[in-house]
């Protein structure tokens, strides 16, 4: 199985030397960092690295860098992506774990969860109650539990690639996409994983921004809900 | 009441931006599509003005006491209307702009990997 960790990237030089000692000693897994415009050395690091390197020519954001990754994924024939932050917050060691399910074919879209084991890492207390709202928001209206609707440590199958490659949410897209998953009825699972603190490089989401994040993932949400099923 | 001198300075006023748009598109510096609403607003204003009992009789049809504040109101929901499509044609052309932002990531990729291929083979 051919299998791409997207690894959207904007001013992540630092970030990008840990995720590259990471990834050592992690076989038949293809590195595509999507280099979202970045102002620093990103994209010579990169290559430095020996990643494959999509520069993006103008800034799109979190959502439309890791767009082009499924198109690429799309492209070039992967059955099964992964993204992955160019932050070094996630491990690849789970990667193994991650695409167990996909490949057993009992799920569809693979979620790292930090809150499945509660170990590791697990964000400020503000944030958990804000992913906590969101998941609790999700099982609302979908039926099922997801504990880590923000991580964005994922994998997906080929399917899954397919819908994403068309459409797929701007900023802030984690909650969103799987919303739209499940009022398609595919898959969802979630497998246990330990995050670190993010080194270098900034978080999308900063402590001014978060009740902006909050109303417009929850208006998101609720929005797509009422799209039809079959309605991408 | 609407003054005659009112009349006159409205009728000029959207007589004369139609003419410009027309003469913008003439000259190709306006999209037809997104000046139609424009055109439109200017007919509906070159009538308010010309007519004044248009004006009269919406302003009691709302229970508005000066016919002139009718057309103020009715000039502010044109322009909401106007603005409205503006975030509508932004929404869309930002959607195509990020899938013409990712095709050119991709093929710039793909160039990229030809000629590495290229020079190999020299």
């Amino acid at each position: 199985m051919k299998v791409l960790a997207i690894v959207p990237a904007f001013n992540e030089e630092e970030g990008l030397l840990r995720v590259a000692d990471q990834f050592k000693g992690i076989k038949d897994v293809d590195i595509l960092v999507i280099n979202d415009c970045s102002k620093d050395a990103t994209p010579i690091v990169a290559r430095e690295l020996g990643f494959e390197v999509i520069d993006l020519p103008c800034n799109l954001g979190i959502g439309g860098a890791v767009q082009a990754g499924y198109k690429y994924a799309l492209i070039h024939g992967y059955d099964i992506a992964i993204q992955v932050d160019g932050d070094g917050q996630h491990d690849p060691a789970y990667i193994t774990d991650l695409i167990e399910p996909i490949k057993a074919g009992r799920a569809d879209m693979v979620i790292g969860s930090r809150y499945l084991r509660k170990e590791g890492f697990q964000s400020t207390l503000l944030r958990r109650v804000g992913i906590n709202y969101f998941s609790n928001l999700i099982q609302f209206l979908h039926k099922k539990r997801i504990t880590d609707p923000t991580s964005g440590f994922r994998a997906c199958n080929r399917k899954v690639i397919d819908i994403f490659s068309s459409r797929y949410p701007n900023d802030y897209p984690e909650p969103e996409s799987i919303v739209y998953l499940l009022r398609n009825n595919y898959r969802i699972e979630e497998v246990p994983v330990i995050m670190k603190e993010r080194f270098g490089g900034e978080s999308s989401i900063r402590s001014f921004k978060s009740i902006y994040y909050m109303i417009k993932v929850t208006l998101a949400i609720i929005i797509d809900n009422m799209r039809k099923i079959r309605f991408i | 009441m609407i003054t005659i001198k009112l009349q006159i300075i409205l009728l000029l006023a959207s007589v004369l931006t139609f003419l410009v748009i027309i003469n913008l598109i003439r000259k190709y510096n306006l999209e037809l599509r997104y000046s139609l609403l424009w055109l439109f607003f200017c007919i509906v204003n070159v009538l308010l003005a010309a007519f004044s009992n248009i004006a009269v009789n919406i302003a009691g049809l709302l229970s508005i006491k000066e016919p002139v504040n009718a057309i103020f109101l009715l000039s502010f929901i044109f322009q909401f209307f106007l603005i409205f499509s503006l975030t509508l044609t932004i929404s869309r052309v930002s959607n195509k702009f990020t899938q013409l932002v990712q095709e050119v990531g991709l093929l710039k990729k793909e160039v990229e990997k030809l000629l590495k291929a290229n020079s190999v083979e020299r």
